[in-house]
């Protein structure tokens, strides 16, 4: 027997869980009907969303707006490196 | 496993004396700091990241004589150099693996605690608040991203671990149990566990500064 209605700790539970595995049926309802009722939920479930998409945002674009690079240094270590590599064939 | 190989429909024998159309000399030049920017924010680590691009190259330099013309130079080498993060991550996990899994549960009554009353609701000074923005207009908030960046890295190790096995290589969780050797639901309370700390990291830092 379980009881339909969610403690928060259960209902942060799968909301967080949520984009890494599909909830059951009845977890989905339960989740839902917790969160119309909890107001902290409802703003843990939401904030939550935001971190998902600007994890995957990051992920996708940070090499894109960083502004960090290569020293010269290494560059022309580089270079000579795959210079040596032409050569050697 | 994972390994993504560059794609074979481009892989051919080249007539002798014929000169590449892919000229790797000019590689530095063009992809380099785009490259170490890609993998420096994965591996955290310039030193890590520099070899890594420099591996890339030559990496891209030995398998080039299979190359024939129109070679898509950029996305090939960035497949390239995908697997090298990937091997880099998972050489450190093999390498730390065995004493954090053992750690995972140990104190996970305390650190709940920490957020919710015994009853399981919320404890009164960790409740979430209200932010006040919508999930499309904080991304062009780059303020918001660089406290984001910073709660990421204050997070356990195992996190980062599991973060970088779905965002990176977009395991699905299954794999990721079976790469860093725990069951599901040790994958979900760490999830849940990052979760309730990386939200709290921002509340109390970005919003409540």
């Amino acid at each position: 027997m379980y009881k339909i209605m969610l403690t928060c700790k259960q209902a942060t539970f799968y909301s967080s869980i949520r984009s890494f595995k599909k909830l059951s049926f009845v977890q989905s309802i339960q989740l839902k009907l917790h969160l119309m009722m909890c107001k902290s939920c409802h703003e843990f479930d939401h904030q939550n969303k935001i971190i998902d998409q600007s994890l995957t945002d990051f992920i996708k674009n940070d090499h894109l707006i960083s502004e960090e690079s290569l020293s010269e240094e290494k560059k022309s270590q580089i270079e000579s490196a795959v210079k040596q590599r032409i050569n050697k064939k | 496993m994972f390994v993504i190989q560059p794609q074979t429909v481009y892989l051919q024998p080249v007539a002798e004396n014929k000169k590449y159309v892919c000229d790797p000399l000019l590689w530095v030049d063009q992809f380099s700091d785009e490259f170490f920017r890609f993998a420096v924010y994965r591996v955290k680590n310039r030193e890590v990241a520099e070899d890594l691009v420099q591996e890339t190259f030559l990496s891209g330099l030995k398998s080039l004589n299979n190359f024939r013309r129109d070679c898509p130079e950029k996305s090939w080498l960035y497949n390239i150099l995908r697997n090298k993060i990937i091997d880099h991550f998972r050489k450190k996990t093999n390498h730390e693996i065995k004493q954090s899994s053992t750690v995972i549960e140990a104190d996970d009554d305390s650190f709940f605690s920490n957020f919710f009353k015994p009853g399981g609701q919320w404890n009164n000074e960790a409740s979430p608040e209200n932010w006040n923005i919508s999930a499309d207009k904080i991304l062009e908030r780059k303020e918001f991203m660089e406290f984001l960046i910073l709660c990421l890295s204050l997070l356990p190790e195992m996190w980062e671990k599991v973060f970088n096995l779905k965002t990176i290589e977009d395991l699905p969780s299954k794999d990721i149990c079976k790469e860093l050797n725990i069951t599901p639901s040790n994958l979900w309370t760490i999830i849940h566990r990052a979760k309730l700390q990386m939200r709290g990291c921002l509340e109390k830092r970005w919003l409540n500064k």
